[in-house]
């Protein structure tokens, strides 16, 4: 009776060791590697079962370190952002929990998170179909945020992840532009079943978090910041001397993948923000 | 003789009802393996032959999905699951509720690595970005600039300026050679797309090598090298693009792509 209640115990030991195995985090089982017009560094999603995990301007990836801060010349200020840590932009998918948490990396001023909606992309599915990386691969396009992203997906690959916010296809998205700024153009390079690459698949985390609205409104007012940033840093007289910067963009999201978010009619322009 | 009325309208109702619904088709179902639901499997609803996507869904947490299909006919419905074996079955729809459960086995993660391009298109180095440029060719680019225009990362404006993450760049070089001064689009313009090899972009580009760390202002240039076969004869036709800097752009062109045949 005895032995019979201890193997009892051994099975059911085995059984919930499975079970945590099955759905532990922080692995990735597969990554993809893509191309993209932003020059520097490397670009991976990092999935599993149930979370993806876009990772950017990482210097753990290669990404180069630029000195930030400002300099005088020619009589003007002339300021360099640095947009890389260690950590970088990163864009987690938990499909279990159904959360988005996004780490916004240093920018000159320190980097945070903030958890934003779940909310579905209706995806348009096209009859075009192309070959990459010998695989079929089909078009969709969706609209989020007021632009539209036309993506190429792998139904081979059975996975709804993407890179940057874009999911929910039938497949691996395997190429994705934007319409609007033309920023993203993320092309695959390689795609990797076990992923070579040691990387935590987890929430990512920073020192501060902010709430999605108030991540938009310091994007709206990014300039201000740095301008606030710089006076602190700079000796008092030059300090008095630094007017205001204003951007070259025509408006406080010109080049942001996302226009309109969903308590908002239009995209703000410099007046009206 | 009794007319049946009442019958006939009801079935005329329900003839009605059953038309509105036709063209909805309702399929849900959970995806399970061994009594575990499977979260995020994937359902792909195919023509009965042919790759073409007519719906598709995941399943949520608790293994359920649900499709809303508005074509009848038959269906191939896939069901699969990253470490599943997928399962196909054939299911015809003509406007109704469809209840489709699918049990997976478990299957071995699929081992795959797929590279697209061996080499690494971009290369970086400490202060510069190599692109290969071929790789970024279609074929259709008839001077320099139309290649430029295809490599991520740099904007060739209506003027032919040419900018990088938005910063205009300095100079552009052949081979390490600042031949065109500020004018780099007689260059851009001119020269044929075919004789390069790669583009470099130089972050930090100072004209003069001994001040590259002193100067403040960061400058960016672009460097064009040249593939084997066309180097040696570049330089008798860069000097011709030059020397033509002056006339039209006709003639600057036709100078520039002096075959390596002609020049030899």
């Amino acid at each position: 009776m005895m032995i019979r209640y201890k193997f009892a115990t051994l099975i059911l030991f085995i059984f919930s060791s499975f079970g945590v195995a099955q759905s532990s985090t922080g692995e990735a089982k597969g990554c993809v590697e893509y191309q993209s017009n932003e020059v520097s560094g490397r670009r991976i999603l990092f999935f599993n079962e149930t979370e993806s995990l876009f990772v950017q301007s990482s210097t753990k990836l290669g990404a180069g370190e630029r000195e930030s801060g400002a300099k005088i010349e020619d009589g003007g200020i002339k300021m360099t952002v640095n947009v890389k840590d260690e950590d970088g932009n990163q864009y987690y998918r938990n499909f279990e929990e159904m959360s988005l948490t996004i780490r916004h990396a240093k920018a000159s001023l320190p980097a945070y998170t903030y958890k934003d909606d779940w909310l579905t992309q209706d995806w348009a599915i096209k009859n075009k179909t192309r070959e990459i990386g010998g695989m079929q691969v089909k078009k969709a396009v969706t609209e989020f945020r007021g632009n539209t992203f036309e993506v190429w997906f792998a139904p081979e690959v059975n996975l709804p992840y993407g890179p940057w916010k874009l999911f929910g296809l039938p497949g691996l998205i395997v190429e994705a532009r934007d319409q609007k700024t033309g920023r993203m153009d993320y092309q695959l390079q390689s795609l990797h079943i076990p992923c070579p690459v040691a990387w935590p698949l987890e929430t990512p985390t920073a020192a501060e978090t902010k709430t999605l609205r108030e991540h938009v409104d310091y994007r709206d007012n990014y300039s201000d910041h740095i301008h606030q940033h710089l006076i602190s840093r700079l000796p008092p007289a030059a300090a008095a001397r630094l007017s205001p910067m204003r951007s070259n963009a025509k408006s406080p999201r010109e080049n942001n993948l996302e226009k309109i978010y969903a308590w908002e009619t239009k995209e703000p322009t410099w007046d009206n923000k | 003789m009794k007319l049946p009325y009442p019958h006939f309208l009801l079935l005329l109702l329900l003839g009605w009802a059953q038309g509105l619904t036709a063209q909805q088709n309702q399929l849900s179902g959970t995806i399970t393996s061994d009594k575990a639901p499977i979260p995020l499997a994937s359902l792909v609803l195919k023509s009965e032959r042919g790759p073409a996507i007519i719906a598709y869904a995941y399943t949520n947490v608790d293994g359920n999905y649900t499709m809303s299909v508005d074509t009848n006919g038959v269906f191939q419905l896939i069901a699969s699951a990253m470490g599943y074996r997928a399962d196909t079955i054939m299911i015809t729809l003509s406007g109704s509720t469809v209840q489709q459960d699918f049990r997976l086995m478990p299957g071995a993660l699929q081992i795959r690595q797929i590279t697209v391009k061996a080499d690494r298109v971009i290369k970086e180095k400490k202060d510069t970005v190599i692109i290969d440029a071929q790789s970024f060719a279609e074929g259709n680019e008839d001077v320099v600039e139309d290649l430029l225009r295809k490599v991520p990362g740099l904007k060739v404006g209506g003027d032919g300026s040419i900018s990088v993450d938005g910063q205009e760049v300095d100079r552009v070089l052949i081979e390490g050679d600042d031949l065109f001064e500020q004018g780099y689009r007689t260059l851009t313009q001119n020269l044929p797309a075919y004789p390069i090899k790669s583009v470099e972009i130089l972050r930090n580009y100072s004209r003069n090598r001994l001040l590259k760390d002193i100067e403040d202002r960061q400058r960016v240039a672009i460097n064009l090298t040249l593939q084997e076969k066309y180097q040696r004869v570049w330089s008798g036709n860069a000097r011709l693009a030059y020397g033509a800097r002056y006339s039209s752009g006709n003639s600057a062109r036709s100078g520039a792509s002096a075959r390596p045949t002609s020049a030899n």
